[in-house]
């Protein structure tokens, strides 16, 4: 042992600097490696550029991904961490209710990324559990061949009868977030949801199906997550989106570390880099609305400041929300 | 031992060396492996969901026996099931009889128009058909041109419409079901029957029908399974018609994250075992064996009924299957969703995208090939030795059996996917997980289509005389030359049948696939379903249109060999 100095701070550094934090300052060393697992239910072209952009930055981390629908992903989770053996590192996935409801059952692993600094606090967990990623906003989409644009949720309720379509709460973790949000707006409330039972609003499965209904004419207006509408509009489909003046509902697709991950250096690394300039731009290209400050939405979005956020206590949607489907489906007779 | 007499020593011995022998027989090794399959593939799984379901002090039974809208569904679901398997059986038969006993004109392209719906997933048809005769599909419209007039002419969204779906979805299984059974039934005693003064239609009613009545069972079955655990048409369809089912209802619980849903849905799952339960009860009665047929009689020849019967046929196909197809089609070639079928509104760019943008699409393919061949493979042969237990052996405890190959087909395939989940997430020996790996796909589709081979396998040995095997017995046959000269050959039809179900449901598989893939592991029906998913319905359109092509090319390539060997 010649030179035992230099020995002695690596290993000091080993030992001390994680706890202290440094780790993710000083990445030279430190890189996280090896397999990171993540469930989300982005569509899966889109799961893979996000994870090719991660990698570009990480090249030493291997993503494995479990993809599918929202309620899919957390079925599965749920039944694995149940059983006491989650096999996701991360999840990126619905909103944050769910999230809310993970975190209560001590699912999550609080890591407060130095990358949320750029964020409203409003999208994000003020305990770290978890943070918003995008913004999906619900809005209304109308068939232009077919209606006249309205400009409020108000208006929607007034459409003819039978021309609304929106997903069902009971089939829809979006549609479940949308109903608690706007039964505890003012101005709004379980009225409205009234108004559009009396109107025959029909309910269809999820978002998707609202853009095909509203698209093909079947309905003239629906009520449906922005980033699908626009889509369809960019391809040349005969719709129009209108962001309501109330306000809009939005969903912001959080990330959060689960308890227990076995790569605990990748999941944070995951968190910082969908959270970061060049994550943000990643998720703006694929055509999604970010969240963070400075980073230009995509072409037919509205810019951020001038976005008017409807919302309510994620904690209190979480735990009121099968009382709000169960009165859902009694008031439509589902 | 001293002890003994002469005539208990003997019995004795005797009954060592019965016993000894008897463990020696060929067959005894199978009779282990194949049940000893089945206990990991069907009856922990099973056993695991049952478990879920009775925990909590019986709360979720009580949900289930107490809740009115749970009741709902149940009548709903047995209402939708038992009409369309009704409808599906009795087309199945009238297109069966027709295309291989008489010489009806356009038969082979009949027949794979009818099967087609196999291999495109619920979800994808129950789509095209709103695109084809929803409110603003192209035939209302084509019709609303015609008469004149505004509104709907009629409503998909109607249980009329559920069941009209599910019987096409469900129709091709009967339909290759009820060949497999036509295809080797003996004309000796239609012909006696006919020499006795028999007109055709009383032949038909007291000798063949009787004669098919395995087949008819099994047919049967599969198709009101088949309606019954489905998912995707009663979704796209009931949910805008507030038309509440039991597998749509089962979506609801498992997605009530905030309490007990997996619970709740697991007490769901019991519900969907009692069909399956009639089935087994059915399909145990004693049936008569009869002699095998001869080489294959001539066909009836229908003459100008041919032609009239072949027309309505074709036209029934272009409304109910060629017309939803085109409708596919069609989104699968249009810009954008909602545009006006023009030319310069077309486009190949999504089926360029699926086929060679779509990275993972040519991994899946591969999977899913390998999977389905496995499944196919895998399940015939497990359903030729379960086939011959369930009919030869007469063992009571055997007929469980049946009842436990029969329910994961019954059951929507997410909830049988969680409980594969509670079953595999812990490795069953240390260092060896199945989790996440093709192996578990694999063992799914195992689980979920062996009854799809069983009941047309049972079916078919049932209706084999034991005369056959005892008789190539005293020749000196051993049981493998018995099965290869003798028995094989009277099985093919089913055989084909079995693997040909199997190969082409699993090929199209989602719902299993949308909670078992990952990305090591993706399969062709999980790639639809993210794009249906996703919102790209165009590309899904495509991928199975793709679907729909390769299959009336094999089925083209298939008529041509033929014609060149010169079968018919």
């Amino acid at each position: 042992m010649k030179r035992p100095l230099p020995l002695l701070a690596v290993l000091w550094s080993l030992v001390f600097a994680q706890p202290l934090g440094w780790g993710s300052l000083n990445p030279a060393w430190a890189k996280p490696s090896g397999t990171l697992r993540l469930y989300t239910s982005q569509p899966d072209a889109d799961a893979q550029k996000t994870v090719a952009a991660f990698r570009e930055v990480y090249p030493e981390v291997s993503v494995e991904i479990f993809r599918s629908g929202t309620e899919e992903v957390i079925s599965r989770f749920l039944l694995e961490a149940e059983k006491g053996s989650p096999q996701a590192d991360v999840l990126l996935v619905a909103d944050a209710p769910t999230f809310e409801l993970l975190k209560s059952r001590n699912l999550l692993e609080p890591y407060c990324s130095p990358e949320a600094k750029a964020i409203a606090a409003t999208y994000y967990d003020p305990d770290c559990h978890y943070f918003g990623t995008k913004i999906l906003a619900t809005v209304i989409v109308y068939n232009t061949a077919k209606a006249q644009p309205v400009d409020s949720w108000a208006a929607l309720a007034q459409v003819p009868e039978g021309q609304l379509v929106m997903p069902s709460p009971t089939y829809s973790g979006a549609a479940a977030y949308n109903l608690g949000v706007i039964t505890r707006t003012p101005g709004l409330g379980w009225e409205w949801y009234e108004a559009l039972k009396k109107n025959k609003t029909v309910l269809v499965q999820g978002n998707g199906a609202v853009a095909r209904n509203v698209a093909s004419g079947e309905q003239s207006y629906g009520m449906v997550v922005d980033f699908l509408a626009i889509r369809s509009r960019n391809e040349g489909s005969p719709v129009e989106v209108v962001y309501p003046k109330e306000g809009v509902p939005v969903i912001t697709e959080p990330v959060g570390i689960v308890k227990g991950t076995s790569n605990l250096e990748a999941a944070q690394a995951f968190v910082d880099f969908l959270l970061s300039q060049k994550g943000q731009e990643v998720a703006a290209e694929m055509g999604y609305m970010p969240l963070r400050q400075g980073v230009t939405p995509p072409k037919g979005f509205p810019a951020l400041s001038e976005l008017k956020i409807l919302s309510a206590p994620a904690a209190e949607l979480a735990q009121s929300r099968e009382a709000d489907k169960a009165r859902f489906a009694k008031l439509f007779e589902e | 031992m001293g002890s003994l007499g002469r005539r208990q020593r003997r019995g004795l011995t005797f009954l060592g060396e019965g016993l000894s022998k008897g463990l020696r027989h060929p067959i005894i090794p199978w009779l282990v492996a194949v049940p000893g399959l089945l206990v990991l593939t069907h009856a922990y799984p099973l056993w695991r969901l049952l478990q879920r379901a009775l925990s909590g002090e019986g709360e979720n039974i009580r949900w289930l026996l107490e809740t009115p809208r749970v009741h709902l569904a149940l009548v709903h679901s047995l209402w939708v099931s038992a009409v369309s398997a009704t409808l599906a059986l009795v087309g199945g038969l009238v297109l069966a009889v027709l295309t291989t006993q008489t010489d009806l004109p356009g038969r082979s392209i009949l027949r794979v128009l009818f099967l087609s719906p196999l291999v495109v997933p619920p979800q994808v048809l129950a789509l095209a058909w709103i695109q084809w005769a929803g409110p603003v599909g192209y035939l209302q419209q084509g019709l609303r041109w015609i008469l004149g007039g505004q509104g709907s002419l009629w409503s998909l969204y109607t249980p009329g419409g559920i069941i009209l779906l599910l019987a096409l979805f469900v129709l091709p299984i009967a339909y290759l079901t009820l060949v497999a059974g036509l295809s080797r039934l003996s004309k000796q005693a239609q012909e006696a029957a006919q020499l006795d003064g028999a007109n055709l239609l009383q032949v038909w009613l007291f000798i063949t029908l009787p004669l098919l009545r395995p087949s008819v069972a099994a047919a049967a079955a599969l198709a009101f399974l088949g309606a019954w655990g489905n998912f995707g048409i009663p979704a796209l369809l009931g949910i805008p018609g507030r038309y509440l089912t039991l597998p749509t209802l089962l979506y609801q619980e498992v997605i009530n994250f905030g309490g007990d849903g997996f619970g709740r849905s697991a007490a769901l799952a019991l519900l969907f075992g009692l069909p399956a339960l009639f089935f087994l009860a059915w399909s145990q009665q004693p049936q008569a064996g009869l002699d095998p047929g001869e080489a294959p009689p001539d066909p009836y020849r229908l003459g100008w009924l041919g032609w009239l019967l072949s027309g309505i046929l074709f036209a029934a196909a272009l409304l109910v299957i060629l017309g939803p197809l085109l409708a596919m089609a069609a989104t699968a070639l249009l810009r954008a969703y909602g545009l006006p079928l023009v030319w310069s509104n077309l486009t190949l760019e999504h089926f360029r995208l699926v086929l060679f943008e779509l990275e993972r699409a040519r991994r899946a393919t591969l999977h899913s090939l390998g999977l389905a061949g496995g499944a196919a493979l895998l399940c015939s042969g497990m359903a030729t030795i379960l086939g011959y237990a369930l009919t030869r052996l007469k063992a009571r405890l055997l007929a469980l059996l049946s009842f436990i190959v029969d329910l994961p087909y019954a059951l929507p395939g997410l909830i049988f996917a969680l409980s594969l989940i509670l079953v595999w997430l812990p490795p069953p020996l240390p260092g060896l997980s199945l989790y996440g790996t093709l192996w578990l796909i694999l063992m799914a589709y195992l689980g979920r289509f062996l009854a799809l081979a069983l009941q047309p396998m049972q079916a078919a040995w049932r209706s084999l005389d034991t005369s056959l095997e005892e008789a190539a017995s005293i020749d000196g046959a051993s049981l493998l030359q018995t099965f290869r000269y003798i028995l094989l050959p009277l099985l093919a039809p089913a055989l084909t049948a079995a693997v040909l179900l199997v190969f082409l449901q699993s090929f199209a598989e989602l719902t299993l696939s949308a909670l078992l893939v990952t990305s090591r592991s993706e399969t062709f029906g999980w790639l639809i379903f993210g794009l249906q998913q996703g919102g790209y319905t165009h590309q899904a359109a495509a991928l199975s249109t793709l679907l729909v092509l390769v299959l009336f090319g094999l089925a083209a390539g298939i008529q041509a060999l033929r014609r060149q060997v010169g079968q018919p």
